[in-house]
Protein backbone atom coordinates (compact mmCIF):
# COMPACT_ATOMS: atom_id res chain seq x y z
CA UNK A 1 0.00 0.00 0.00
CA UNK A 2 1.05 3.19 -0.90
CA UNK A 3 1.26 6.04 1.25
CA UNK A 4 0.13 9.28 0.13
CA UNK A 5 2.17 12.27 1.35
CA UNK A 6 0.60 15.33 1.62
CA UNK A 7 2.42 17.79 0.10
CA UNK A 8 3.39 20.74 1.71
CA UNK A 9 1.03 24.05 0.24
CA UNK A 10 2.50 27.25 1.68
CA UNK A 11 -1.18 29.61 0.88
CA UNK A 12 -0.42 32.40 -1.43
CA UNK A 13 0.82 35.58 -0.28
CA UNK A 14 -2.00 38.25 -0.25
CA UNK A 15 -0.69 41.19 -2.64
CA UNK A 16 -2.52 44.25 -1.85
CA UNK A 17 -2.08 47.96 0.23
CA UNK A 18 1.00 48.36 2.06
CA UNK A 19 1.15 51.02 5.00
CA UNK A 20 3.99 53.21 5.08
CA UNK A 21 5.85 52.36 7.98
CA UNK A 22 7.84 55.13 9.94
CA UNK A 23 11.61 54.40 8.94
CA UNK A 24 14.34 55.01 11.43
CA UNK A 25 16.33 58.10 10.22
CA UNK A 26 19.89 57.38 9.06
CA UNK A 27 22.63 58.55 11.11
CA UNK A 28 24.44 60.31 7.88
CA UNK A 29 27.73 60.43 10.44
CA UNK A 30 27.90 56.63 10.17
CA UNK A 31 27.99 57.37 6.65
CA UNK A 32 31.11 59.64 7.45
CA UNK A 33 28.83 62.83 6.44
CA UNK A 34 28.39 65.60 8.92
CA UNK A 35 24.92 65.91 10.22
CA UNK A 36 23.50 69.53 10.36
CA UNK A 37 19.84 68.55 10.27
CA UNK A 38 19.40 66.89 14.02
CA UNK A 39 18.66 70.22 16.01
CA UNK A 40 17.37 72.88 14.13
CA UNK A 41 19.25 76.49 14.89
CA UNK A 42 17.38 78.99 17.26
CA UNK A 43 15.69 81.53 14.53
CA UNK A 44 12.87 83.38 15.46
CA UNK A 45 10.07 82.53 12.66
CA UNK A 46 9.09 85.49 11.12
CA UNK A 47 5.81 85.58 8.43
CA UNK A 48 7.59 86.95 5.43
CA UNK A 49 5.47 90.06 3.72
CA UNK A 50 2.74 89.16 1.77
CA UNK A 51 3.13 92.92 -0.90
CA UNK A 52 7.05 92.12 -1.71
CA UNK A 53 8.39 94.14 1.45
CA UNK A 54 8.33 94.94 5.10
CA UNK A 55 8.05 98.61 3.82
CA UNK A 56 5.36 98.17 1.51
CA UNK A 57 3.34 95.68 3.77
CA UNK A 58 3.56 98.42 6.21
CA UNK A 59 2.31 100.77 3.63
CA UNK A 60 -1.13 98.51 3.14
CA UNK A 61 -1.53 97.88 6.59
CA UNK A 62 -1.57 101.50 7.28
CA UNK A 63 -3.89 102.66 4.47
CA UNK A 64 -6.49 99.85 6.16
CA UNK A 65 -5.81 101.11 9.68
CA UNK A 66 -4.09 98.20 10.76
CA UNK A 67 -1.91 99.29 14.22
CA UNK A 68 0.31 96.04 12.84
CA UNK A 69 1.75 98.72 10.74
CA UNK A 70 4.17 100.11 13.08
CA UNK A 71 5.60 96.57 13.41
CA UNK A 72 5.96 96.41 9.87
CA UNK A 73 7.54 99.72 9.56
CA UNK A 74 10.03 99.03 12.47
CA UNK A 75 10.83 95.72 10.39
CA UNK A 76 11.51 97.79 7.12
CA UNK A 77 14.20 99.78 8.86
CA UNK A 78 16.33 97.01 10.70
CA UNK A 79 16.25 95.33 6.59
CA UNK A 80 17.13 98.23 5.18
CA UNK A 81 13.80 98.86 3.03
CA UNK A 82 12.95 102.53 2.33
CA UNK A 83 14.37 103.91 6.01
CA UNK A 84 13.50 107.50 5.55
CA UNK A 85 10.50 106.63 4.38
CA UNK A 86 9.39 104.23 7.55
CA UNK A 87 10.36 106.67 9.42
CA UNK A 88 8.27 109.12 8.39
CA UNK A 89 5.49 107.47 8.50
CA UNK A 90 5.88 106.31 11.76
CA UNK A 91 6.24 109.73 12.70
CA UNK A 92 2.71 110.58 11.24
CA UNK A 93 1.45 107.08 13.04
CA UNK A 94 2.79 108.76 16.38
CA UNK A 95 0.85 112.04 15.92
CA UNK A 96 -2.23 110.33 15.02
CA UNK A 97 -1.85 108.73 18.61
CA UNK A 98 -1.14 111.74 20.14
CA UNK A 99 2.87 111.09 21.10
CA UNK A 100 4.53 114.22 19.40
CA UNK A 101 7.46 113.75 21.18
CA UNK A 102 7.78 110.60 19.27
CA UNK A 103 6.27 111.94 16.28
CA UNK A 104 9.43 114.38 16.15
CA UNK A 105 11.57 112.08 17.15
CA UNK A 106 10.64 109.60 14.25
CA UNK A 107 10.58 112.67 11.60
CA UNK A 108 13.44 114.37 12.59
CA UNK A 109 15.27 110.99 12.24
CA UNK A 110 14.12 110.89 8.56
CA UNK A 111 15.47 114.24 7.67
CA UNK A 112 19.07 112.71 9.37
CA UNK A 113 18.95 110.24 6.58
CA UNK A 114 17.37 112.46 4.06
CA UNK A 115 17.38 116.56 5.05
CA UNK A 116 15.54 116.96 1.66
CA UNK A 117 12.90 114.89 2.79
CA UNK A 118 9.85 117.02 1.83
CA UNK A 119 6.82 115.09 3.56
CA UNK A 120 9.03 114.77 6.97
CA UNK A 121 9.10 118.53 6.26
CA UNK A 122 5.63 119.04 5.74
CA UNK A 123 4.94 116.64 8.44
CA UNK A 124 6.89 118.50 10.83
CA UNK A 125 5.24 121.64 10.32
CA UNK A 126 1.80 119.83 10.92
CA UNK A 127 3.28 118.54 13.98
CA UNK A 128 4.78 121.55 15.59
CA UNK A 129 1.42 123.37 14.70
CA UNK A 130 -0.55 121.63 16.74
CA UNK A 131 2.30 121.79 19.47
CA UNK A 132 1.34 125.31 18.96
CA UNK A 133 4.86 126.30 17.77
CA UNK A 134 3.94 128.22 14.86
CA UNK A 135 7.43 129.92 14.07
CA UNK A 136 8.91 126.54 13.53
CA UNK A 137 5.94 125.31 11.75
CA UNK A 138 6.55 128.07 9.34
CA UNK A 139 10.09 127.13 8.68
CA UNK A 140 9.41 123.41 7.90
CA UNK A 141 6.17 124.69 5.63
CA UNK A 142 8.66 126.99 4.01
CA UNK A 143 11.19 124.25 3.73
CA UNK A 144 8.52 122.10 2.32
CA UNK A 145 7.99 124.70 -0.68
CA UNK A 146 11.16 125.00 -1.53
CA UNK A 147 12.18 121.33 -1.88
CA UNK A 148 8.34 120.00 -3.34
CA UNK A 149 7.19 123.70 -4.92
CA UNK A 150 4.17 121.53 -6.88
CA UNK A 151 3.26 120.03 -3.81
CA UNK A 152 0.09 122.47 -2.89
CA UNK A 153 -0.97 121.32 0.78
CA UNK A 154 2.46 123.15 1.91
CA UNK A 155 0.99 126.52 1.19
CA UNK A 156 -2.21 126.18 2.36
CA UNK A 157 -0.86 125.23 5.71
CA UNK A 158 1.66 127.92 5.37
CA UNK A 159 -1.04 130.53 4.60
CA UNK A 160 -2.99 129.23 8.05
CA UNK A 161 -0.05 129.80 9.98
CA UNK A 162 0.79 133.08 8.57
CA UNK A 163 -3.05 133.99 9.46
CA UNK A 164 -2.48 132.87 12.75
CA UNK A 165 1.28 134.90 12.99
CA UNK A 166 -1.21 137.98 11.47
CA UNK A 167 1.18 138.37 8.41
CA UNK A 168 -2.36 138.69 6.47
CA UNK A 169 -0.25 140.24 2.54
CA UNK A 170 1.98 136.82 3.08
CA UNK A 171 -1.17 134.48 3.81
CA UNK A 172 -2.95 135.62 0.72
CA UNK A 173 0.07 135.24 -1.62
CA UNK A 174 0.52 131.55 0.28
CA UNK A 175 -3.05 130.76 -0.55
CA UNK A 176 -3.01 132.11 -3.91
CA UNK A 177 -0.78 129.75 -4.28
CA UNK A 178 -2.63 126.73 -3.41
CA UNK A 179 -5.34 127.53 -5.72
CA UNK A 180 -2.76 128.11 -8.61
CA UNK A 181 -1.76 124.54 -7.31
CA UNK A 182 -4.46 122.75 -6.42
CA UNK A 183 -7.28 120.56 -8.00
CA UNK A 184 -10.56 123.26 -8.79
CA UNK A 185 -12.39 120.81 -6.36
CA UNK A 186 -10.32 122.58 -3.33
CA UNK A 187 -10.78 126.08 -4.84
CA UNK A 188 -14.17 126.90 -2.77
CA UNK A 189 -12.73 126.98 0.92
CA UNK A 190 -9.56 128.61 -0.69
CA UNK A 191 -11.42 131.42 -2.06
CA UNK A 192 -13.55 132.01 0.96
CA UNK A 193 -10.52 132.58 3.24
CA UNK A 194 -8.62 134.99 0.51
CA UNK A 195 -12.03 137.27 0.33
CA UNK A 196 -12.35 137.35 4.27
CA UNK A 197 -7.91 137.64 4.57
CA UNK A 198 -8.46 140.61 1.86
CA UNK A 199 -10.72 142.22 4.20
CA UNK A 200 -8.79 141.86 6.95
CA UNK A 201 -5.64 143.29 5.42
CA UNK A 202 -7.28 146.39 3.94
CA UNK B 1 -45.16 145.12 69.05
CA UNK B 2 -42.39 147.21 68.51
CA UNK B 3 -42.41 150.05 65.82
CA UNK B 4 -38.77 150.53 64.53
CA UNK B 5 -39.77 152.75 61.55
CA UNK B 6 -40.35 156.08 61.72
CA UNK B 7 -43.53 156.96 59.76
CA UNK B 8 -41.88 160.01 57.98
CA UNK B 9 -38.40 158.26 57.20
CA UNK B 10 -40.43 155.56 55.72
CA UNK B 11 -42.40 157.29 53.31
CA UNK B 12 -39.20 159.44 52.28
CA UNK B 13 -37.31 156.04 51.79
CA UNK B 14 -40.13 154.02 49.72
CA UNK B 15 -39.96 157.55 47.77
CA UNK B 16 -36.45 157.33 47.03
CA UNK B 17 -36.96 153.97 46.14
CA UNK B 18 -39.30 154.39 43.56
CA UNK B 19 -37.33 157.50 42.34
CA UNK B 20 -33.73 155.25 42.20
CA UNK B 21 -34.66 151.65 41.70
CA UNK B 22 -31.20 150.68 40.43
CA UNK B 23 -29.24 152.07 43.70
CA UNK B 24 -32.01 150.15 46.00
CA UNK B 25 -32.24 147.02 44.13
CA UNK B 26 -27.62 146.70 45.35
CA UNK B 27 -28.64 146.48 48.79
CA UNK B 28 -30.97 143.21 48.08
CA UNK B 29 -28.33 142.10 45.48
CA UNK B 30 -27.80 138.70 47.57
CA UNK B 31 -31.90 137.84 47.51
CA UNK B 32 -33.12 139.28 44.54
CA UNK B 33 -30.26 137.44 42.22
CA UNK B 34 -31.99 134.59 40.11
CA UNK B 35 -30.39 131.09 40.28
CA UNK B 36 -28.86 131.75 36.57
CA UNK B 37 -27.20 135.01 37.83
CA UNK B 38 -25.46 133.14 40.68
CA UNK B 39 -24.33 130.18 38.54
CA UNK B 40 -23.09 132.88 35.89
CA UNK B 41 -21.43 134.65 38.90
CA UNK B 42 -19.85 131.19 39.57
CA UNK B 43 -19.03 130.41 36.41
CA UNK B 44 -16.87 133.75 36.12
CA UNK B 45 -15.30 132.99 39.25
CA UNK B 46 -14.09 129.72 38.05
CA UNK B 47 -12.82 131.41 34.59
CA UNK B 48 -11.09 133.68 36.76
CA UNK B 49 -8.65 130.60 38.97
CA UNK B 50 -8.35 129.51 35.23
CA UNK B 51 -7.11 132.34 34.11
CA UNK B 52 -5.18 133.39 37.01
CA UNK B 53 -3.54 129.10 36.56
CA UNK B 54 -2.72 130.24 32.78
CA UNK B 55 -0.88 133.82 33.42
CA UNK B 56 1.21 132.25 36.50
CA UNK B 57 2.35 128.88 34.06
CA UNK B 58 1.98 129.43 30.88
CA UNK B 59 3.76 126.58 29.27
CA UNK B 60 1.30 124.15 31.13
CA UNK B 61 -1.61 125.05 29.56
CA UNK B 62 -1.86 123.21 25.96
CA UNK B 63 -3.43 124.80 22.74
CA UNK B 64 -6.56 122.37 23.55
CA UNK B 65 -7.29 123.38 26.78
CA UNK B 66 -7.35 127.27 25.50
CA UNK B 67 -9.99 125.80 22.78
CA UNK B 68 -12.00 124.45 25.79
CA UNK B 69 -12.00 127.82 27.80
CA UNK B 70 -12.85 129.68 24.46
CA UNK B 71 -15.99 127.49 23.87
CA UNK B 72 -17.18 128.13 27.18
CA UNK B 73 -16.59 131.68 26.58
CA UNK B 74 -18.61 131.46 23.21
CA UNK B 75 -21.57 129.50 25.14
CA UNK B 76 -21.90 132.54 27.42
CA UNK B 77 -22.18 134.65 24.54
CA UNK B 78 -24.83 132.58 22.80
CA UNK B 79 -26.61 132.43 26.16
CA UNK B 80 -26.57 136.65 26.15
CA UNK B 81 -23.92 137.14 29.25
CA UNK B 82 -21.02 139.06 28.44
CA UNK B 83 -17.74 137.81 29.93
CA UNK B 84 -14.65 139.22 27.22
CA UNK B 85 -12.47 136.33 28.81
CA UNK B 86 -8.52 136.78 28.88
CA UNK B 87 -6.94 138.07 25.67
CA UNK B 88 -3.85 135.91 25.34
CA UNK B 89 -6.35 132.50 25.98
CA UNK B 90 -8.61 133.80 23.57
CA UNK B 91 -6.01 134.30 21.00
CA UNK B 92 -4.17 131.12 21.56
CA UNK B 93 -7.25 129.57 21.01
CA UNK B 94 -8.20 131.32 17.69
CA UNK B 95 -4.67 129.99 16.36
CA UNK B 96 -5.58 127.06 17.34
CA UNK B 97 -8.71 126.88 15.75
CA UNK B 98 -6.86 128.03 12.57
CA UNK B 99 -4.38 125.71 12.58
CA UNK B 100 -7.27 122.45 12.89
CA UNK B 101 -8.28 123.56 9.34
CA UNK B 102 -4.64 122.19 8.08
CA UNK B 103 -4.39 119.88 5.46
CA UNK B 104 -3.75 115.93 6.89
CA UNK B 105 -0.12 114.77 6.81
CA UNK B 106 1.25 113.66 3.96
CA UNK B 107 2.54 109.74 4.11
CA UNK B 108 5.63 108.56 2.29
CA UNK B 109 5.49 105.72 -0.14
CA UNK B 110 8.89 104.49 -0.84
CA UNK B 111 10.38 103.67 -4.17
CA UNK B 112 6.81 103.46 -6.08
CA UNK B 113 5.75 107.13 -5.60
CA UNK B 114 9.66 108.44 -6.09
CA UNK B 115 9.92 106.55 -9.95
CA UNK B 116 6.21 107.62 -10.97
CA UNK B 117 7.63 111.13 -10.38
CA UNK B 118 11.06 110.36 -12.51
CA UNK B 119 8.26 109.58 -15.14
CA UNK B 120 6.22 112.66 -14.83
CA UNK B 121 9.33 114.84 -14.71
CA UNK B 122 10.58 113.53 -17.90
Amino acid sequence: MTKVVQFPVNPPQKLGPRKARRRRRPNLEDYGQLNMFDQLPDTPIVSLPKAGSFFEEALTLDESGDASAEKYYLLAIEHDQSVEDAYCNLGILKSSQGDLSKAIDYLTLCLQKNPRHFEAHYNLGNVYSDLGNLELAKVHYELSTQIEPSYPNSYYNLGLVLISLKRYQEAIQSINKFVELAPSSEHQTANELIKTLNAIAK
Amino acid sequence: MTKDKHPILSEHFERLKALMPDVYAKHFKEERETKNQKLFRMLKHSLGVIEAVYLQNSDNFSLSKAEEYSKIIEELKELGYTYTGQPELMNMAAKFMIMKAKKPMEKATGNIKKDNQDRQAM
